[in-house]
């Protein structure tokens, strides 16, 4: 964490004041939309589909339940919890950003997912729902551009029901030190390289690059769930630490 | 653990390819629709469940719910599955357990037969249905003779080892030592009760 002070942040390696920072992530979003799915196949050499299947084996949810699909940018995983939870059920797909919301409403209504999905524009920090709403939480690749993690992990724990699950699948430390440096390698000077070329792009690839070494690791995470009051919180390494899936329950 | 999501992803890609690309299996399918069913091979530590939608099909490594129907069973049998006048024989059998709605697993059976399993289907819509065929069936050819090859290789082979080199017995010269050391151990026997008779006078 570069500064601690009151009302600054970090936007990757810069500090801004926290007012800005959610319009400087928005900024970024609105330029990737368009070519997010295409880059994160790319970037990820498709693993991240992988990671997203492991997340919903691990979300447990059945027929009828009721799920959140916070930051879910262009919907991949909506769109599976959609089969899942049946025509009785519900998925609420929400995001902060517009452009990415209208990405993924677009791609499930050509997929023809509908019936059961929502579309909310809505800040992790200030959730517009009930309490004790929902069975099931989960925050894909969308945790580390919060500006205030602490209070996102906090309205989300008011919004879940108890008994309920909040999954947090995000980039983290890497557990062996040959993979950290390859992976440090690639992901700062091949992928601002694709950014630029792909989507035209290199600053917001650079920025996700750095945001992923600013965001707390594995134990640091799996401390501020259980400091808002989630409890059994565990975590999961993914690919060798480079995803980690963090899991905390509300009773 | 990583394993499992890459085998169900792989599983699911290739359901979905066989099953849920043909519009004519769409009357198989719908009856599926919003079903459940869980398989449980004895080869996998954790049964794989297969949710059943208009749409496609999703492969589940961990399904919370209660599926509505289980079916136990191991690799081997899989493919006997295709076939829906032998499913009543495995579940005779004991080859396949089924738990709840048995009919699910019959309409599964259904479509799974009534899916073309011809590369060349596949092929077509790529480079036309000529060529496709052509390939298909030159790849046909091409791999039953392989597997000819193969299996003549190993009878020279096989031929060598017996009767060129003799380092390895015959299959002949095999069973007639086995029936020559069965001739031995019964006149030992034979000999052996002649004996305790003798000695017990």
């Amino acid at each position: 964490m570069a500064d601690e002070s009151k009302d600054t942040t970090h936007f990757g390696y810069q500090t801004v004041a926290k007012s800005d920072k959610a319009d400087m992530v928005a900024d970024v979003f609105h330029s990737v939309a368009a070519k997010y799915d295409l880059m994160n196949d790319l970037m990820s050499f498709g693993i991240h589909r992988v990671w997203k299947r492991f997340t919903i084996d691990c979300s447990g949810v059945r027929r009828g339940q009721r799920v959140l699909d916070l930051a879910g940018g262009t919907g991949d995983l909506t769109a599976k919890f959609s089969r899942l939870v049946g025509e009785t059920g519900e998925v609420v797909l929400a995001d902060i950003n517009s452009s990415m919301l209208k990405v993924g409403r677009e791609k499930l209504r050509n997929k023809g997912i509908i019936g059961n999905v929502s579309y909310v524009q809505a800040n992790a920090e200030a959730l517009p729902f009930p309490d004790n709403y929902f069975d099931c939480i989960t925050i894909a690749f969308g945790l580390r551009n919060v500006t205030e993690k602490e209070k996102a992990l906090a309205s989300m724990f008011r919004v879940l029901k108890p008994g309920g699950r909040l999954l947090v699948l995000e980039f983290s430390k890497p557990q062996l030190e040959p993979l950290s440096k390859a992976y440090d390698a690639y992901s700062f000077h091949i992928l601002p390289r694709i950014g630029e070329w792909v989507a035209k792009d290199a600053g917001s690839y650079r920025y996700l690059a750095e945001s992923i070494r600013m965001h707390p690791d594995q134990e640091t995470l799996k401390q501020m769930m259980a400091d808002v009051g989630f409890e059994n919180t565990t975590y999961h390494n993914l690919t060798g630490g480079i995803v980690a899936l963090h899991r905390g329950f509300k009773f | 653990m990583t394993l499992t999501p890459l085998l169900t992803a792989s599983l699911e890609t290739a359901l979905n390819q066989i099953l849920y690309r043909d519009r004519s299996l769409k009357a198989a399918r719908q009856r599926l629709s919003g079903k459940s069913l869980a398989i449980e091979l004895a080869e996998l530590k954790q049964p794989v469940t297969f949710i059943f939608s208009d749409l496609q099909v999703d492969v589940v490594g961990n399904w919370a719910d209660k599926p509505d129907c289980t079916v136990k069973t191991r690799v081997a049998t899989l493919p006997k599955l295709r076939d829906r006048q032998q499913l009543t024989t495995l579940i005779r059998s004991g080859e396949l357990e089924v738990e709840g709605d048995l009919q699910l697993v019959q309409q599964f059976s259904t479509l799974l037969d009534m899916a073309e399993l011809d590369p060349a289907e596949y092929l077509a819509p790529w480079i036309g249905d000529v060529p496709a065929q052509g390939i298909s069936q030159l790849a046909r050819r091409g791999f039953n003779a392989a597997r000819r090859d193969v299996r003549r290789t190993q009878s020279y082979l096989a031929q060598t080892l017996t009767e060129e080199w003799r380092i390895a017995p015959g299959g002949l010269e095999l069973a007639w030592f086995a029936e020559e050391v069965d001739a031995l151990s019964a006149s030992l026997d034979a000999l052996e009760s002649r004996l305790s008779k003798q000695e017990a006078k």
